[in-house]
């Protein structure tokens, strides 16, 4: 009995979308995506295209699905006649009205390949949702979507058209058959620990416990950056480290060095995002902190932090050194050093400037409108390192390297000084 | 005969091997206002919950406006409105935003309610709903609550977090409400004093029973600590012993007359009758 009649579908859309940071954080991606694979359906550039495809797909499916989570952590979402209802019609609208954009754009522009990559990403999509509506757990799959995006569109560039035909039917069986995943959105007291957890951890895809009890040395080395990330600094230096070796393996066994490069300049800016977007969400952590008696003023913990940010940059710095070096070692059979020197450079300035840009940033939400812009310039950067061929990579890209990261280091200091601390 | 608003009929939830609810038999009544006082752990909230349809019990019946809690409509659920103990899912949200989504929702939304309580609560429409004092949060979850005028008003710990002007102004309002709409109310907490000023009865939980179910004016009248010094001399077999320690009982049942052997007898209020029952 409650009024729908007057009630528009899009009333509470904006605050409800776009006002919370964890759905914003994929709604915007989805909206730079759609425009970015319609203008790249424009100019006929395939290459490209079954990545923002994919990305775009998934990051719609992943805000909806993270809303789902926020339904089930709010206790009295379904004694509110209608309200339920009206939230999943407006999280519908946010997954079909990109796919309807991109599904028109190929029939228009004559990419029929798209379709096919389409029907598989909205399969994949449509099951992850499907899962997260009965369960707070699996929300933090989503990240290993994101970090599988690029070689999930390696794989599918060209999809089978069996296999698109087989995706389609699968999907429509799902959607028909959703009931059968479990009863939808009901509240959980686990959920809302879990949309919190994720939350302040930045949907880290490492497991809570992982690293229990270990890495004080690196903790203390990073302070005051480990302060604000707890165990998370340590495990993803770790992760960063596996996916260093799990690199180096591959291209020992494989010739693979240019996307190895470009996997982990993205990795690597994921994680400074992740580590940015902890901080951010314990603000109130400064208050505590200063109170230490480690500081003497609110401004030398800034500068501190600005500092842990470095060592944190070093350490990027030194394994984009030793995976360039190794992966040219590999394919030249000798060290190439302008092409190690001007990817490490550029890759740690990157970083560098994905800190400055978080200092600077007071809020979650806007903080990651602000990164996504940041993480396109950084990786155009970075791309055309790697692109370019290693003998045409002179001293004079060395030195050009140099002074982005000695901007990037500028940038962080400065830009440290005005931290908000909440006090 | 009064519908019931509420009706719980020995209802039993484990939770964990641990028993949680025990035999619980309880009926609310419109114009019932009913306190639920228990320590924390005591199944207050497993209690509240169980009426919502949000934990379904194991065995016993609940009756939520005459309807099992999972098959509520939503012409029932209109009717009723609840406060959990943590005021989430409008965070984004400026308070204005958050109660004009939600009072379309409801066709019985009493704008005129809602601005009296934004004043009373002295809250800005314009601050963000994850930028307030918990206090401030659980005075709008109260708005959302309240603002429709709701027959059965189910609210766990809602005044916790509230100054003790806000707490005792909206206590009154609860109690106003009830009696104007003919609604029932049931709410938890700790502070004795809040269900004194305003409670029509008094529910006290214990390790998940209901030790004691009765009117808070009876229950003035007919609860007796006694002191005694020899423990076999005394017999209370006419009296209902809720709790019994070496050279004292506390009784219910106590009708202003003489017991054989018992030295001394006090009036208890209802925070000392919680102490001593938890002793």
């Amino acid at each position: 009995m409650s009024n729908t009649l007057n009630r528009a579908w899009h009333r509470g859309f904006y605050a409800y979308w776009f006002k919370e940071c964890g759905s914003l954080n994929y709604l915007l991606p989805m909206f730079i995506g759609v425009i970015v694979s319609v203008l790249v359906m424009i100019k006929g550039l395939t290459e490209a295209l079954p990545f923002t495809i994919c990305f775009t797909s998934i990051c719609a499916f992943a805000s909806v699905s993270w809303q789902s989570i926020r339904l089930q952590a709010t206790e009295w979402h379904s004694l509110v006649p209608g309200y339920t209802d009206h939230i999943v019609k407006q999280g519908n609208i946010i997954i079909v009205a990109p796919h309807v954009i991109l599904i028109t754009s190929a029939i228009i522009f004559e990419q029929y390949a798209v379709l096919k990559l389409l029907s598989v990403s909205v399969l994949l999509g449509t099951l992850f949702y499907l899962k997260c509506r009965v369960t707070s757990k699996m929300f933090n799959t989503s990240a290993y979507f994101f970090f599988a995006i690029i070689g999930f569109t390696i794989v599918f560039k060209e999809v089978p058209i069996w296999v698109a035909t087989l995706a389609v039917i699968l999907n429509i069986n799902v959607v028909l058959f959703r009931k059968s995943f479990g009863t939808a959105f009901k509240w959980q007291t686990q959920a809302l620990v879990d949309y919190k957890h994720a939350l302040q951890s930045g949907w880290s895809p490492i497991p809570k416990g992982f690293l229990k009890g270990y890495g004080h040395g690196l903790n203390r080395f990073f302070f005051p950056l480990s302060y604000f990330m707890g165990r998370s600094l340590i495990q993803y230096t770790a992760l960063v480290l596996i996916i260093f070796v799990a690199l180096l393996t591959l291209n020992y066994f494989y010739v693979a060095g240019r996307p190895s490069l470009f996997i982990f300049s993205n990795l690597v800016c994921i994680l400074a995002f992740m580590i940015l977007w902890t901080r951010i969400q314990r603000q109130q952590a400064w208050a505590t902190l200063i109170t230490l008696p480690i500081y003497s003023s609110v401004m030398e913990a800034k500068i501190n932090y600005a500092k842990a940010s470095e060592k944190f940059a070093l350490c990027i710095f030194v394994c984009s050194a030793l995976l360039a070096g190794f992966i040219e070692f590999i394919r030249f059979a000798s060290p190439v050093f302008n092409l190690s020197m001007t990817y490490s450079l550029v890759n740690t300035a990157g970083v560098l400037i994905c800190f400055a840009i978080g200092n600077v940033c007071k809020k979650s939400a806007f903080f990651s409108v602000a990164l996504v812009f940041t993480l396109g310039f950084v990786l155009a950067i970075t791309g055309i390192v790697v692109e370019t061929e290693a003998e045409k990579l002179g001293i004079e890209h060395s030195a050009g390297a140099l002074i982005y990261l000695l901007f990037a280091i500028f940038a962080n200091r400065i830009s440290s000084k005005q931290l908000y601390t909440n006090i | 005969m009064t519908t019931a608003l509420l009706e719980y009929k020995n209802v039993h939830k484990i939770f964990n091997q641990t028993m949680v609810l025990k035999n619980i038999d309880l009926t609310i009544e419109p114009g019932m206002v009913v306190g639920l006082l228990g320590k924390n752990g005591a199944g207050k909230t497993t209690l509240l919950r169980s009426a919502l349809g949000l934990i379904e019990v194991d065995t016993g019946e609940v009756y939520t406006l005459g309807e099992s809690p999972t098959q509520l409509n939503a012409e029932l659920k209109s009717q009723l409105g609840y406060v959990p103990q943590q005021a989430f899912g409008y965070e984004g949200f400026s308070i204005r935003e958050a109660l004009d989504l939600h009072s379309s929702f409801y066709n019985e939304w009493d704008s005129t309610l809602e601005q009296d309580w934004l004043k009373r609560f002295e809250l800005n429409s314009d601050d963000m709903v994850e930028n307030l004092s918990i206090g401030q949060r659980q005075a709008l979850a109260l708005i959302m609550a309240m603002a429709y005028r709701p027959k059965l008003l189910i609210l766990d710990e809602p005044v916790a977090s509230l100054d003790p002007i806000a707490r005792r102004e909206f206590m009154l309002d609860l109690f106003d409400l009830s009696l104007e709409s003919g609604s029932g109310v049931i709410f938890s907490t700790h502070i004795t004093s809040d269900i004194e000023r305003v409670a029509t009865h008094v529910a006290l939980v214990k390790e998940g029973e209901i030790k004691l179910f009765n009117e808070l004016d009876e229950l003035k009248t007919s609860i007796r600590k006694i002191s005694f010094s020899n423990e076999t001399a005394i017999n209370l077999s006419d009296f209902d012993v809720l709790n019994k320690q070496h050279n004292a009982a506390i009784i219910s049942g106590y009708q202003d007359k003489d017991i054989a052997g018992v030295n001394h007898v006090s009036t208890l209020s209802l925070e000392q009758l919680f102490v001593e029952l938890h002793a």
